[in-house]
């Protein structure tokens, strides 16, 4: 039997393959840019924003100087009835592939992950890596804020915290990270914090050659986000907040970061310095009750030195090393005694060094967390 | 002239180890690090299940075990196997990917479509099936390896463990689920006739190449997905949806596609070994054979899904019956050829 007939046969049934649901076209898609969660007193608010492009009747259909974005909310008992909600004001084929941020308001309860995670987790289109922060009030309130200068305005939360995470200024917190916090005993994780700040800047007053109506002296309101602090989220709730600082020696020091920076006087003069993480290592030892967790970091500077001699920017790192190493020492005590000691991966080293003290207390983490410190060496 | 060496046999079972690992669903509770232990020991194990094979082949160049009369009780269990497999196999598929993409691809879609592309491919011949697997080969590893190294700074970090709640229902369970993955094993014996080198050299790089493979697959699944990774579903499919914006936007598709060729290198595979099979029972034309095949399965596997019946589950006993039958052949064949050698020897040290 000549091989035409295999052809055959398979494009017939391609014909049934094809025909059966085809997948919409890209420009049929509503495309979800970024996704706010807010606890209400009924249940849960979303807020999406959705690709909009506002450049219609120009040369491009993107206007970069607007957000291109609109916004639509939805209201429900579970985050997957809210998402419905939203879903039935857009209609058509509804795109979640591209969403790009997950903000969740101050008040929300991450323990109940099944009301909150369960459409994320359902859905085939949702991307695990994609970013999460807290809102300073709600979610809703910070993805209202327009930011023009990109294509698309929610592009611009996952920049802000790659820019600040580069900086030593934020940790980089992911879906996939946030889910696992939730399989821990302590529901513990860190955020970055979006917070919406008002600026306002004097304008001159205009020249009226053009026809234009001078308008004095004017003040332009301008708004503005800025990741200022993190939130400290135990037990599903935020807790309490962490300084920029902070969170980046936390980043570093439970492996989620890379870059660490501090403030240093020297010579008299107040600089920043900022650190590159080359390699860390970690090692447990146990002595009766006690368990000690200490972590090594090598680090190398990250600031372009031009203007001063090497020995005097060898000496300022020293300095600024001497300094960080303290401020880490000095949070780590503060999480083990306040907070959660998971914060800094101490139920990963304790399944890992010694599983069976582990399996022994695990209906009774606390008092075993109460052992642990942690010792902390930057070279 | 219608064999192939032992690389290229090597390389169609590394295709279909990539099949396999694509459909792996951890188990609840599954600790990623104890399941690549536990898969490199039984992968040593399958090794030295082959031992008595290579003895065989290195004597006589075959089973003396399957000769004269106990051909047709071979191509008896060839045949059920293979069939039996490529049902499987083709649910296994069908399943996943429609699971992955509900509102896009239907199991009677994937279906009507699978098996006739399967014997298209097997209708080429020997060696026209392992180019393609080659060709298939040298397209997804690349591919693979250049989405790994692009989650290199995320690989073997603080989630990786050998915690365990219970231990040794865990082993005891995590072994139960990796043999579910064991087709390659049945394909090595069934595509053994085709084979000019050695088999032990063909085994030797394929287990070799599958370790290094699945290792890095898992750790980097466990290292990516930390706690969550037992409930992650197809891992692949998983690891894939953990890559947003890295390197590709969307490489699930990529994943897709590797699932699916790797898919139909696997069920061509078992198509050659179930042509080969009813062969023996009739002169068919080998094309006329593959495409009554491929429609016999189609309408099977159809007929089997609208029943709401899961095939899936014929993949392991057949894969245990099949490595046990086949083991103890081996040994059968190795013992006999040791006594014809040294009677033989018996003889000439008597003239």
């Amino acid at each position: 039997m000549k091989r035409i007939y295999y052809f055959l046969i398979i494009a017939l049934f391609s014909l049934i393959y094809f025909n059966n649901g085809a997948p919409p076209e890209i420009a049929d898609r509503i495309m979800i840019h970024a996704v706010g969660i807010d606890r209400t007193q009924h249940g849960y608010n979303v807020t999406m924003q959705v690709f909009s492009p506002s450049g219609t009747g120009s040369d491009t259909a993107i206007d970069p100087s607007l957000p291109n974005v609109s916004l639509v909310s939805g209201k429900g008992i579970t985050v997957n009835d809210a998402m419905k909600d939203c879903i039935i004001k857009l209609g058509g084929n509804v795109f979640l592939g591209q969403n790009r941020m997950i903000i969740f308001g101050k008040s929300i309860d991450l323990s109940k992950k099944d009301d909150i995670f369960g459409y994320f987790l359902a859905s085939s289109d949702t991307f695990m890596n994609v970013d999460c922060a807290m809102a300073e009030n709600t979610a809703a309130e910070i993805l209202s804020v327009p930011i023009p200068g990109s294509a698309i305005s929610s592009e611009k939360y996952p920049d802000m915290i790659e820019a600040a995470a580069a900086d030593g200024r934020c940790l980089k917190t992911t879906f996939l990270d946030v889910i696992d916090s939730l399989e821990s005993h302590d529901i513990a994780v860190i955020l970055p914090i979006f917070s919406k700040t008002q600026k306002q800047t004097e304008g001159k007053s205009s020249d009226s050659a053009e026809g234009k109506e001078s308008g004095g002296d004017e003040a332009l309101p301008e708004s503005e986000l800025e990741i200022k602090n993190g939130a400290l989220i135990v037990g599903g709730r935020a807790r309490a907040q962490l300084t920029y600082e902070q969170m980046g020696i936390a980043g570093m020091l439970n492996g989620m970061g890379e870059y660490i920076r501090t403030e240093i006087k020297y010579d008299g003069v107040s600089r920043t310095k900022t650190f590159k993480l080359r390699s860390r290592e970690v090692n447990v030892t146990r002595s009766g009750d006690d368990i000690d967790i200490y972590i090594t970091c090598r680090l190398s500077p990250k600031d372009a030195q031009i203007f001063h001699s090497k020995r005097h920017d060898h000496n300022a790192d020293m300095e600024a090393v001497k300094l960080l190493e303290k401020k880490s020492q000095a949070l780590c005590d503060q999480l083990c005694a306040a907070d959660s000691p998971e914060l800094l991966n101490a139920d990963l080293y304790l399944k890992r060094y010694f599983p069976s003290l582990y399996r022994q207390n695990k209906d009774d983490l606390d008092r075993l967390y109460k052992n642990i410190s942690y010792h902390i060496k930057y070279m | 002239m219608n064999t192939i060496s032992e690389y290229s046999l090597a390389a169609v079972l590394l295709v279909i180890k990539l099949f396999t690992l694509s459909m792996y669903v951890p188990v609840d509770g599954e600790n990623p690090v104890i399941t690549a232990v536990i898969f490199t020991i039984m992968s040593l194990i399958k090794l030295c299940t082959l031992i008595p094979l290579f003895y065989c082949a290195k004597k006589q160049g075959g089973y003396a075990a399957l000769s004269g009369r106990f051909k047709a009780f071979g191509c008896i269990f060839f045949a059920l196997g293979a069939a039996g497999l490529a049902a499987a196999v083709s649910d296994l598929l069908s399943t996943a990917i429609e699971s992955v993409y509900p509102d896009r691809y239907t199991k009677f879609s994937i279906t009507l479509i699978f098996f006739f592309i399967c014997a298209y491919i097997a209708s080429m011949g020997i060696k026209g099936f392992s180019r393609c697997s080659a060709g298939a080969l040298f397209v997804i590893l690349p591919l693979m390896l250049f989405v790994f190294y692009q989650m290199r700074g995320a690989l073997l970090n603080d989630r990786l463990n050998f915690y365990a709640d219970r231990p040794l229902p865990l082993i005891n369970q995590t072994v139960k689920n990796l043999l579910e993955y064991t087709v390659d094993y049945f394909i090595f014996f069934g595509l053994l006739p085709y084979l000019k080198g050695s088999p032990s050299r063909a085994a030797g790089i394929y287990i070799c190449a599958d370790i290094i493979i699945v290792l890095l697959v898992l750790l980097t699944s466990a290292s990516v997905m930390g706690s969550f990774w037992d409930n992650s579903g197809y891992i692949f499919f998983a690891l894939s949806f953990s890559t947003f914006g890295s390197v590709i936007d969307r490489s699930d598709g990529i994943y897709l596609a590797i699932s699916s060729g790797a898919a139909i290198i696997c069920g061509s595979a078992l198509l050659i070994v179930l042509k080969d099979s009813l062969n023996f029972f009739n002169g068919a034309k080998d094309k006329n054979i593959l495409l009554i095949s491929a429609a016999a399965l189609t309408a099977i596997c159809v007929f089997a899904d609208n029943l709401q019946l899961s095939s899936q589950r014929l993949i392991t006993p057949i894969c245990l019956f099949s490595a046990a039958v086949l083991f103890i052949i081996s040994c059968i064949s190795a013992v006999r050829i040791k006594r014809i050698d040294v009677m033989k020897n018996e003889r000439t040290a008597q003239s």
